[in-house]
């Protein structure tokens, strides 16, 4: 197997570790052992696009700032304005959407991650939907804030134009945080 | 008369945010966060304590709609958010405070339907 072969093989775990957690730890509690037939679904992972990422340094310190940014204003509008979470991540998104993602026309590389920065700011507001009593304090929250930015980076180019990927990287970046700290 | 709004409410945030990506070409995000938030509005001004769950499902499918139509066409993203519903009701997200939970079942629903798609062809 060469590289790039292997290499595109942690997307596709990334992805399969939050779907599996999620099976585990929402389904089977609600449905039981029926659950099981939520692996089905993942034999799809075979007909999309799988992208291994190059390891970059600034674009993976971009996406954990974006998403750290995403949960905080999330719980930020939650908190001061006492709204819905949905009404405080659908808030966010469409003040993020309204970021241009071209400056004069132009698209350098630096212009570009800022596309991918408003997914992961994003995809970090479906994290800080999470309820409050799961972030005990300010350094759970970078910690999941930094989970979040990395399986983005991870998954950026994977999976691409499949509904639900962003919203699979809030829950992972959460349930991974609270998987290990049970 | 619940399941029916549910699913009702699930296709409208699935293929409104599809139809809007795809015929007045808005960014995904722009359609699925404009259509959430325009559904959730009347729910933070007014006290609507029945069915207070529609703008909760209408923003979970509207992740469906923001698949990509080189992946999806419109009775696929109709099939992904009719299965959305009926897996909303049959797991109750009002009790777990977890984000990310909508989003999932989104990505599953989307997933099972390529599947079963890929199964139809091949037979």
């Amino acid at each position: 197997m060469d590289q790039t072969k292997r290499l595109s093989i942690i997307p596709l775990l990334a992805l399969g570790t939050i779907h599996i957690l999620f099976l585990w730890m929402i389904v089977v509690p609600a449905i039981g052992w029926f659950s099981i037939l939520g692996l089905l679904p993942l034999l799809a992972y075979k007909s999309l696009p799988l992208k291994a990422n190059h390891l970059s340094i600034p674009e993976i310190g971009l996406d954990i700032l974006s998403f750290t940014i995403g949960i905080l204003f999330t719980m930020w509008i939650i908190m001061k304005f006492e709204t819905s979470s949905v009404f405080a991540s659908a808030l966010i998104g469409t003040l993020v959407s309204f970021i241009p993602n071209t400056v004069l026309g132009i698209k350098p590389k630096l212009i570009q991650n800022i596309s991918h920065a408003k997914l992961a700011l994003y995809a970090g507001s479906f994290t800080g939907m999470t309820g409050f009593h799961h972030f005990p304090n300010l350094l759970s929250l970078f910690i999941v804030g930094i989970t979040g930015g990395v399986l983005y980076n991870i998954l950026r180019n994977s999976f691409t134009g499949l509904g639900g990927k962003l919203g699979s990287i809030g829950f992972g970046a959460i349930i991974l945080y609270i998987t290990l700290t049970i | 008369m619940i399941v029916l709004i549910t699913i009702t409410a699930s296709v409208f945030g699935g293929f409104g945010t599809f139809l809007l990506t795809q015929k007045l070409h808005w960014h995904a995000i722009k359609a699925s966060a404009i259509l959430s938030l325009i559904v959730a509005t009347p729910f933070e001004i007014y006290d609507l304590n029945e069915y207070t769950s529609i703008p909760i499902i209408v923003f979970g499918a509207s992740f469906i709609g923001m698949s990509s139509e080189k992946l999806f066409n419109n009775k696929l993203i109709l099939y992904a958010s009719i299965f959305f519903g009926v897996i909303y009701s049959l797991i109750s997200f009002k009790y777990n405070s977890i984000g990310g939970t909508l989003g999932t079942t989104a990505c599953l629903s989307c997933l099972t339907v390529l599947v079963l798609n890929s199964f139809i062809k091949r037979s």
